[in-house]
């Protein structure tokens, strides 16, 4: 496994460990797993509410 | 995925709130509140995702439930809420009827509702101490709450397990 991105905040894995969800500053990305592509879900001001 | 653009803490979190799926980007998550005016309590989703919880207009503790369908987008809703818990399938637990705040034991009612069926909310418990002890066992077969001494239960006061549907 290498670096999936850089300036993470935070992140949630999929229970099933298929993606990962992560923020980077007010963005929501997410990423396959294993391999690291990282996609965008919410560009901008994203804030989570969830714990 | 529930989530906010802007938020503010008075005592308790507010904020708008956007559903969105997770699985690309989604140029049009969908509103489900209008800025600071909604907060997440015990449980926002059921286990499936197929329908979400959430309270508006919260002022002295309580404020109106509603629960979407994620997928049809809708929504049925109970006022006066406390707390939410979700249980098994489309079964939540709500505390509502909140006593006054400067009385002491708070108490509330404890209802049980099966938002994936027709019918409307049932009363569990007419009295529960404080709105906030709320528990659903993990399974959701199951509500955890205290209820205070009363002479139609024996003036024994506790912690009472009852079963959901």
């Amino acid at each position: 496994m290498g670096e999936i991105d850089t300036g993470v905040v935070s992140g949630k894995l999929l229970p099933d460990a298929s993606a990962l969800l992560y923020m980077v500053s007010d963005q929501l990305r997410r990423t396959a797993l294993p391999e690291a592509v990282a996609v965008p879900v919410v560009t901008n001001e994203f804030r989570r509410v969830q714990r | 995925m529930l989530y906010s653009t802007e938020t503010i803490d008075e005592g308790s979190e507010k904020y708008d709130l956007l559903l969105t799926l997770t699985g690309g980007f989604n140029p049009t998550p969908r509103v489900l509140a209008a800025p600071l005016d909604a907060a997440l309590s015990r449980d926002a989703f059921r286990a499936d995702d197929k329908l979400v919880a959430y309270l508006t207009g919260v002022n002295a503790g309580a404020g109106l439930l509603p629960i979407r369908s994620t997928a049809s987008n809708e929504e049925r809703s109970a006022p006066g809420v406390g707390t939410v818990a979700a249980g098994r399938g489309g079964v939540f637990v709500f505390s509502d009827n909140l006593s006054a705040p400067d009385i002491y034991p708070a108490t509330a009612s404890l209802n049980v509702w099966n938002a994936a069926l027709a019918g409307p909310p049932q009363q569990l418990e007419a009295k529960v101490i404080d709105r906030r002890n709320v528990f659903v066992a993990p399974g959701g077969r199951a509500v955890l709450y205290s209820r205070p001494a009363a002479p139609q239960h024996e003036n024994v006061a506790g912690i009472w397990v009852a079963a959901l549907p």
